[in-house]
Parts: structure tokens; C-alpha cells; sequence
């Protein structure tokens, strides 16, 4: 064995060297997860969200209670997308927003749009979130935390090889355990994903 | 040292590289003395492969042959591939990459054939890729995760292309092995989501080491490709992890050891990919540190001059350790 290594000590190290980054990365994966517990709260979270702008929604939580409102008008941009992700079975699903009668959407070039001084206001009622404890903290009460975006380094290996890297993705986080956020419909953090929080009993 | 010292130690080399080629690829004295025979006679060692003009004018032909028979497959199926069903689909691209690696295998008994078949191994390569996804899409329910579908597609084509190789021998199918090898393992650590850094730099050393393990065999025309495409990874892994770091002036000092390396294992292709690795480095530390002070047009100049420099060197390098 040692004569072989010798004499084709090239060859071993290419064919090596992948399967050593293999062991090396499954061990990393799995020895935080004997010492971290799985998560163990659901969380929410929005995506195609615009914190800033007008004529969107816009989601609060106050006194543990999670609200939506509609600010301005309904130009039919695109709604954001409400999940739930469940700890137990770590799968995510979409809950959603239904739009008020009086927010039908209208087409700004059938009539010029002129902002008003205030903008309208209008509650969004979102029924399966109502009546649920939500805790906004950026860490659960199980120690894990929440995060989204994307690794802004080059994306090397994507010239060459498959990589997911260029999504963006969502993970929870605890002492080196993460836990990397399923993506059921292929790109729905397309426009990032915001935490919203912890449901809590 | 005068030119004869030159000479002699141009010949101590060349001879040592024969003895090690010899006992390498476990040749005998008949074997030297039958191909130095062949040499003296039509400049050739028997070996070298040089090409008749029947040669050159059947490989033409089956390049030609490939393309035609890619582009009307691809024509076909792009034509009627929405009035097709799922069993059509499936025919028209693993079906069809099945049948003619079948075939090629085939064909392959017979040395003859070898040169003629090649285009067609990629085409079936490709085909058979693309039908294993076709038939995953159109059999299988949709899963939340397309990299399992990837790591089985991968999985079933190195296992395909690592026992044809192990069969035949022939350079196109060890290249389709080491792609989808990579490929397999590339997405085996995204599922582990593997620091990409690290991926590449592992990536990187494989890929020089491989490349230097196939240099002195028949496959030696990938070993430029191996070396040019590791020094990529290998280095940009590195630059992204000790980027911005008290460990940064660790990557001069590695792409050093590659220009290194090159002149050790006498590869023109790492070496070109280090030094371009190098002025990179050498750029975007003038660009780091002098962009907005007065002395960045003089730093230009003395980059300039050092670039004439580094290039001088790396010629040198050539003509010395690796020419």
C-alpha cells in the first residue's frame, strides 16, 4: 500500500482530496447537530417585501400580535408572499393574503396618479395568523437565530460545477448548527427573505 | 558554463527522463530499441500518433458526422417537443444518448474505430445527461430540492463513464469521468453546505494533482486543462478566504509555490495560470493601497515595469526548467 502511495502519490492525492472535503464537511454538518438541539419554534417570515416604499404592505408586530396594513394604492406590483416555517417538520408553507375589496388593484395609466397628502390606509386581515403569539426578538427563546441573504463572494465554483450559492437563501442558527431553510417553489427568496418572528406559546 | 556543459546537461536530463518514462510505463530494452529503430526510419517513434492524410481526412468526416447528427436531433426535438409526450421525450434524448453509447461501445471492439467514435462519445455524453433529466422531470414527482435530481444524474453518468474509460482507455470518456466526478462531488458538498472557499481550494489541489498523475500517459493533452482550471479554483478559493485578512500576503506566497510547482512538474499551463495569478494579486494590491494617492500614476508605471519584469522571469522559467 505504502509503495503504491509512493509510487502514485498524484494520482491518490486528486482522488483524495474530494472525498477528504466530503468526510470533512459531513462531520462540521453533523457533529454541532449531537450537541445543539433542533429548533424547536415555527417561524414567519415575507418575502417580496418593501420596507420603505408606498403603495405596498406592510407588516407590524405589536404586543406580540402580527397586523397588516396596505399603505396607498393597489397598483397590482406583486403582493409579498407570507410563510410559516414549522420547526417540527422543516418544511415551509405559504400563508395567504387575501386583498380587501376596496384595494382592487388599478392600472395607473387609465387615470394619472396624484399622491395625496395622507396616504390611504387600508387593514389587511390575514386569519391564520390572527390570535397566534408572535415574538419579534432576533433570537428565539431556543437560542437560534434567523438570517437571509447571500454570500457576496465570487461565485467560483458556478463557472465550473453546479452551485446553489448564487440564491439567496435562509437559515436558523445556533453554536455553529444551522439549519438551512427549505425552497419549496425553486425561487421564492427571490427578493430575500424578512423575518417577521418567533411564534411562541 | 559553456556550451558544451549546456549540451551534456540538456542530454543528463533527457536521459533521465527516458529512464523514468521507461521504468514508468514498464518498458523493455526491445521496446526502446524497436521505437529508436522506428525514429531513424520515418522521424516517428510509432507512438506519437502522427497523422496520414486518410487519417486527418475520417477524423474530419466523423467530426462532420457528429455535428450533423447533434444539430438534427436538436432540431427535431426543439421542432416537436411540445406536441411530444412524456415516452417521446424520454426517447428522443436518453433513449437516443443510450442507444448510440451502446453502439459506440460497440464500435469500439474494433481499434479501427477508435479516432472516428470520438465526437460521437460526447454527443452521447450530452444527450444522456439531458434525457436523464428529461425522464427524472417527467416520471418523478416534483421535489423541493433540484440537487437531488443533479446528484443522481451525475452519479449515473460517472459511474457510465468511469467503467467505459476503465474499458477502453480513451482520453474523451477519462475527461466525461473527472467532470462528472467533480460534478457529483460539487453538489454532495453544496448539500452540506461546504464553505465554498474551502471547495475550491480542494477543488484546485485535485485538479493540479490529477492533471500532474495523467501528464505522462496517453490522456496527457488534458493535464494543461487539469492545471489551468485547478490554478483557477485553487487560487481564487484561497484570495476569497485570507481577502481582507492579516493572512492575505499567504496567497503571494502560495501562487509563489505554484510558480514553483510548474517549474517542478514542468507544466507550461500552470505556469502561465500562476503568473497571471501573481499580476492579479500584484494588481489589486496597487489598486488596494495607492488608487487615491498621488503616486498611483508612478505606481502604474512601476507596476507596468514590473509586469515586463515578471514576464521576463516567467520566460526564463520556461526556457530553464520546463522547455
Amino acid at each position: 500500500m505504502m509503495h503504491w502511495l509512493k509510487q502514485n502519490g498524484a494520482l491518490a492525492l486528486g482522488v483524495g482530496m474530494p472525498v477528504l472535503l466530503i468526510v470533512f464537511f459531513m462531520l462540521a454538518a453533523w457533529l454541532p447537530k449531537m450537541f445543539v438541539d433542533p429548533p424547536k419554534h415555527d417561524l414567519l417570515f415575507i418575502t417580496n417585501y418593501n420596507e420603505y416604499g408606498t403603495n405596498t404592505l406592510r407588516a407590524d408586530v405589536r404586543d406580540k400580535q402580527l397586523t397588516f396594513r396596505f399603505i396607498g394604492e393597489n397598483f397590482g406590483h406583486g403582493w409579498p408572499k407570507l410563510y410559516r416555517y414549522s420547526a417540527s417538520t422543516g418544511g415551509v408553507q405559504e400563508i395567504p393574503i387575501e386583498i380587501p375589496p376596496d384595494l382592487t388593484p388599478i392600472k395607473p395609466y387609465n387615470r394619472p396618479y396624484v399622491a395625496p397628502e395622507h396616504e390611504k390606509v387600508t387593514p389587511v386581515a390575514v386569519p391564520a395568523v390572527e390570535g397566534l403569539k408572535i415574538d419579534n426578538s432576533s433570537v428565539a427563546p431556543d437560542g437560534y437565530a434567523f438570517s437571509s441573504g447571500y454570500d457576496n463572494s465570487s461565485h467560483m465554483m458556478g463557472l465550473f460545477f453546479y452551485s446553489s450559492r448564487y440564491r439567496h437563501t435562509a437559515t436558523l442558527s445556533k453554536n455553529g448548527h444551522q439549519v438551512r431553510i427549505p425552497n419549496p417553489e425553486g425561487n421564492y427568496y427571490h427578493a430575500n427573505a424578512k423575518f417577521l418572528g418567533w411564534i411562541v406559546p | 558554463m559553456t556550451a558544451n556543459d549546456i549540451a551534456q546537461d540538456e542530454r543528463t536530463k533527457a536521459l533521465a527522463a527516458i529512464a523514468e518514462q521507461m521504468v514508468r510505463h514498464d518498458f523493455s530494452f526491445p521496446d526502446l530499441a524497436q521505437a529508436m529503430e522506428s525514429v531513424k526510419r520515418d522521424g516517428s517513434g510509432g507512438v506519437s500518433g502522427k497523422s496520414g492524410l486518410g487519417d486527418v481526412a475520417a477524423r474530419l468526416f466523423s467530426t462532420l458526422g457528429g455535428i450533423f447528427v447533434f444539430s438534427g436531433i436538436g432540431v427535431y426535438v426543439s421542432m416537436f417537443w411540445g406536441d411530444m409526450n412524456s415516452t417521446m421525450r424520454i426517447i428522443a434524448t436518453l433513449g437516443i444518448g443510450l442507444v448510440m453509447h451502446a453502439l459506440i461501445m460497440l464500435a469500439l471492439r474494433k481499434e479501427l474505430y477508435v479516432r472516428t467514435v470520438k465526437p460521437l462519445l460526447l454527443i452521447s455524453a450530452f444527450l444522456q445527461t439531458a434525457g436523464w433529466f428529461v425522464a427524472l422531470d417527467e416520471l418523478m414527482p416534483r421535489g423541493n430540492d433540484e440537487r437531488y435530481a443533479i446528484l443522481f444524474v451525475m452519479g449515473v453518468m460517472l459511474v457510465q463513464q468511469g467503467t467505459a474509460f476503465l474499458k477502453h482507455r480513451i482520453t474523451i470518456l477519462l475527461f466525461g469521468t473527472l467532470f462528472f466526478g467533480y460534478s457529483f462531488v460539487a453538489v454532495c458538498l453544496d448539500l452540506l453546505d461546504a464553505n465554498e472557499k474551502l471547495t475550491a481550494i480542494g477543488f484546485g489541489v485535485s485538479m493540479i494533482a490529477i492533471a500532474h498523475a495523467i501528464r505522462p500517459t496517453k490522456h496527457a493533452v488534458l493535464s494543461a486543462l487539469g492545471d489551468l482550471a485547478g490554478a483557477f479554483l485553487f487560487c481564487f478559493g484561497l484570495f476569497e478566504l485570507v481577502k481582507h485578512s492579516a493572512l492575505e500576503i499567504l496567497y503571494l506566497g502560495a501562487v509563489c509555490g505554484l510558480i514553483y510547482i510548474s517549474t517542478f512538474v514542468r507544466s507550461t499551463a500552470l505556469l502561465i495560470a500562476s503568473t497571471f495569478a501573481m499580476l492579479g494579486y500584484i494588481g489589486y494590491f496597487t489598486s488596494e493601497h495607492f488608487v487615491d494617492s498621488v503616486g498611483w500614476p508612478l505606481s502604474l508605471v512601476i507596476l507596468g515595469m514590473v509586469f515586463f519584469g515578471v514576464s521576463v522571469f516567467m520566460l526564463r522559467v520556461k526556457r530553464r526548467y520546463i522547455s
